[in-house]
């Protein structure tokens, strides 16, 4: 999701605003906890618009609204207003309370129930939002397609015109996210390959509906599911097919476009949590290794490095920043450092930089783990992580080789 | 053995328990469900070939250190096991716990380390005042009974030695000699229990984890029928209840042997090897299980679990057939076959980037290990 906050209209919220923007993590979660609290957000919504990007690093649990659960699936998609254009595969923020109403006035009293099954709950209970989801979306979807224009759609300064259009885009992926939710889970995070079969029908479904959906739909399938590029236009034959084909063309190069440039694939990494950035790194290189198989125009090929070179920048970035900041801080700090709080930020690291060689960067790598190896080796014996501490975190930093020399050095000296 | 270039053997039905190897608990992804056994005084490695397909990779360590680069944690295991007096799985058991102590498996894993010894001490003891007092049952039936005896250790200590002395020149030994082997006994059938209710001992808590696992993988199956991957839940759930059953058998079996302790004593002094293996059946059946059941309980979300259920299932532990010729208990037919396969293209799952978390969680798995 792009993640550029859009600025706030409100003088006193653009003063706070300024204010919240620079508070440290521990205020931001307070900050953020105070605003989810509230029955009627209104402009506190834009208070906490300038710490998204902050907030996608600490990715605190958000109580589990309604509009969190609805729109869940589709976060990828969902964009500051101010950066929205109406021919991208992308939805406002703004918009998606109005939508939500839509939703919530076509079902009537079946919101109670769910309102009551996700009330205390957090957007951490990804089963629960699995669950619940995926009985509530393809009956949104179904609704939002043939939705009336709400009353509270003036408030998303987008214009009327937009509305329908929206809607029924946003209706017809929506209505098969249970679909795609299952087939996502059935691939258990990449280790199986997802069904052909299923994706087509999804992808048909929709194109069955509102073809100019499409874009949406190959979006998100190339986010949750990169190792599924190559299925897109892989056997899709019949009246959707051609049509298919060119959407996922254009999405991709859309897509790389995006990644390509300097807040795309860069600011994505630089923009993760540690613990995640590993993985943020995979799902990017897998979908580029995807993309480069089989035969691939010049321009493609041109973008395709680009990103790389993009990818490479941002993890390097997010590498040196880890280390300095969640490893190297904490060992220089003195006294006792919370062990396992660095031993995760290590691992982290590692996991990081394994994926990010893949981008380019090996013997920069190779340098900073050494050297942060070197400074846990350099600690002093008394007072600080003990010697099994120290072994622990030098074979997380530079490998086994490396702390079984630290271990067997003692044994080499009795 | 291989030497150093690792050969795959495609076709690995171990005969017995020994050839089987022992499970050990490694902590390196790559080196999941290795077993490990003896070989003429060399240690062998039993390494489940990575792709999850058909086969073992039959290792010395060098070779290990080629295909799996083991981590300081398993190289110390590993060092340790050369000290091993016998392979079996309490033997690996206390190995580990010894170099979880140390640290090796993190901070948590040597904390519950440090209380599974206190444990198992406390288990030890127990083993022998109740075989003490069930021999003083059996030689001065109208005496005290144990639980009065557990109240006054003084009068237990006072009457088991008069036993002793009473009986040693029955069965031609020293009291020393019979005191010795009490508790030595009460080390032997301390992870069995002596007493048959003894829900607190360790093979009693793996079976209780088995038990707790195949229920909370079956529910979970119950729950949503898109849940299971091709049968592998339910192919799983089975395997565990067969392994709970069977597991529960041979304990209750084993159990009935240190009721009579005056026959223990005589079987001891006759052919203490013999009593070991006996109170070891259960361990060497459940050998594997617990990692299996852990994998299971440590996964909090649906997408964790699926994708323990693919590491489960290669994992499964399969017995040798030596546990279908046991006169007593013969093992059911589908413990000796493996329950599911799943093979994979690669092993990115566990390499790469993705071993840094599986070794933190195979550490916190050690840190629940019974």
């Amino acid at each position: 999701m792009a993640t550029e906050p859009t600025p706030p209209r409100n003088r006193e919220i653009r003063a706070v605003s300024r204010d919240v923007a620079g508070a440290d993590n521990a205020r931001v979660m307070r900050i953020v906890a105070t605003v989810d609290a509230m029955s009627a957000r209104g402009s506190a919504d834009e208070l906490i618009a300038p710490l998204r990007p902050r907030l996608a690093v600490l990715r605190p649990p958000r109580p589990l609204r309604f509009v969190r659960l609805l729109f869940h699936p589709l976060d990828p998609l969902i964009v500051p207003a101010g950066r929205w254009r109406p021919n991208q595969p992308a939805i406002p923020r703004t918009a998606l309370v109005p939508l939500a109403d839509c939703v919530r006035a076509a079902m009537g009293p079946e919101i109670g129930a769910i309102e009551a099954a996700i009330d205390g709950r957090t957007t951490a209970d990804s089963d629960l939002i699995a669950a619940r989801g995926r009985l509530l979306w393809p009956v949104a979807g179904t609704r939002l397609i043939a939705a009336a224009l709400p009353a509270s759609w003036s408030e998303t300064g987008l214009g009327d015109a937009i509305f329908a259009s929206l809607a029924r885009r946003t209706g017809a992926v929506l209505a098969q996210m249970a679909a795609f939710d299952r087939l996502c889970a059935e691939t258990v995070q990449g280790l199986l390959p997802p069904r052909a079969d299923t994706l087509h029908a999804i992808l048909r479904e929709i194109a069955g509906t509102d073809e100019s959906a499409l874009p949406m739909m190959v979006t998100l399938l190339l986010h949750r599911l990169p190792q599924a590029a190559a299925l897109l236009a892989a056997g899709q034959t019949g009246a959707h097919g051609a049509a298919l084909k060119e959407t996922a063309d254009q999405t991709v190069d859309r897509m790389l476009e995006q990644l390509a440039r300097k807040e795309g694939a860069a600011a994505e990494v630089a923009a993760t949590s540690l613990e995640e950035a590993g993985a943020a790194v995979r799902r990017i290189a897998t979908l580029l290794r995807r993309l480069e198989e089989g035969t691939v125009k010049p321009a493609r090929r041109a973008q395709l490095k680009t990103v790389r070179q993009q990818l490479d920048a941002g993890c390097r970035m997010r590498f040196a920043t880890g280390l300095r900041d969640e490893v190297l801080a904490g060992l220089q700090a003195g006294g006792s450092p919370d062990i396992r709080v660095l031993e995760t930020a290590a691992r982290d690291l590692r996991a990081l930089e394994t994926e990010a060689r893949a981008a380019g960067g090996g013997s920069a790598y190779d340098l900073m783990l050494r050297q942060a190896a070197d400074a846990v080796k350099a600690l002093p014996a008394e007072g600080g992580p003990g010697r099994t501490d120290r072994i622990r975190l030098v074979e997380i930093l530079a490998g086994s080789d490396a702390a079984l020399a630290m271990l067997d050095e003692r044994r080499d000296n009795r | 053995m291989s030497g150093n270039a690792p050969f795959l053997v495609e076709s690995h039905h171990p005969a017995t328990f020994h050839s089987r190897g022992v499970a050990a608990p490694f902590t390196t992804p790559m080196l999941a469900g290795t077993r490990v056994r003896d070989s003429k005084g060399e240690i062998e490695l039993v390494v489940p070939n990575p792709s999850g397909g058909r086969g073992v990779y039959i290792l010395d360590w060098a070779a290990v250190r080629t295909l799996g680069h083991p981590n300081v944690h398993d190289t110390v295991l590993f060092r340790r096991m050369g000290s091993l007096a016998r392979f079996d799985p309490a033997a690996m058991r206390d190995a580990a716990l010894d170099v979880a102590l140390d640290g090796h498996a993190g901070r948590d894993a040597a904390a519950e380390a440090k209380r599974a010894i206190a444990r198992d001490a406390a288990h030890r003891l127990n083993a022998h005042f109740l075989l003490m007092t069930g021999l003083i049952g059996q030689v001065h039936p109208a005496g005290l009974k144990a639980s009065n005896l557990a109240e006054n250790a003084e009068d237990a200590a006072r009457l088991g030695t008069a036993i002793l002395h009473r009986l040693a020149p029955l069965m031609g030994r020293s009291p020393a000699d019979l005191a010795d082997a009490l508790a030595a006994l009460g080390n032997t059938f301390a992870s069995v229990g002596v007493a048959a209710d003894d829900t607190d001992a360790r093979i009693a808590r793996v079976l209780a984890r088995l038990e707790e696992a195949r229920q909370s993988l079956s529910a979970w199956l119950r729950a949503d029928t898109d849940n299971d991957i091709g049968g592998v839940g339910r192919a799983l759930a089975g395997a565990m209840q067969t392994a709970h059953g069977y597991g529960q058998a041979i304990l209750n079996s084993t159990r009935a042997v240190p009721a009579d302790p005056i026959g223990l004593l005589k079987q001891w002094f006759k052919d203490p090897e013999a009593v070991v293996a006996t109170a070891n059946r259960a361990d060497w059946v459940l050998d594997g299980w617990e990692w299996v059941c852990l994998l299971w309980l440590a996964a909090r979300t649906d997408a964790a679990r699926r994708r323990a259920l693919l590491e489960m299932a290669q994992l499964a532990p399969v017995l040798p057939g030596e546990a279908g010729n046991w006169a007593d208990r013969p093992a059911p037919p589908e413990l000796l076959r493996q329950p599911c396969r799943v093979t994979s293209r690669e092993d990115s799952w566990r390499s790469g980037g993705a071993a840094f978390a599986l070794i933190a969680r195979n550490e916190i798995l050690r840190a629940m290990s019974t």
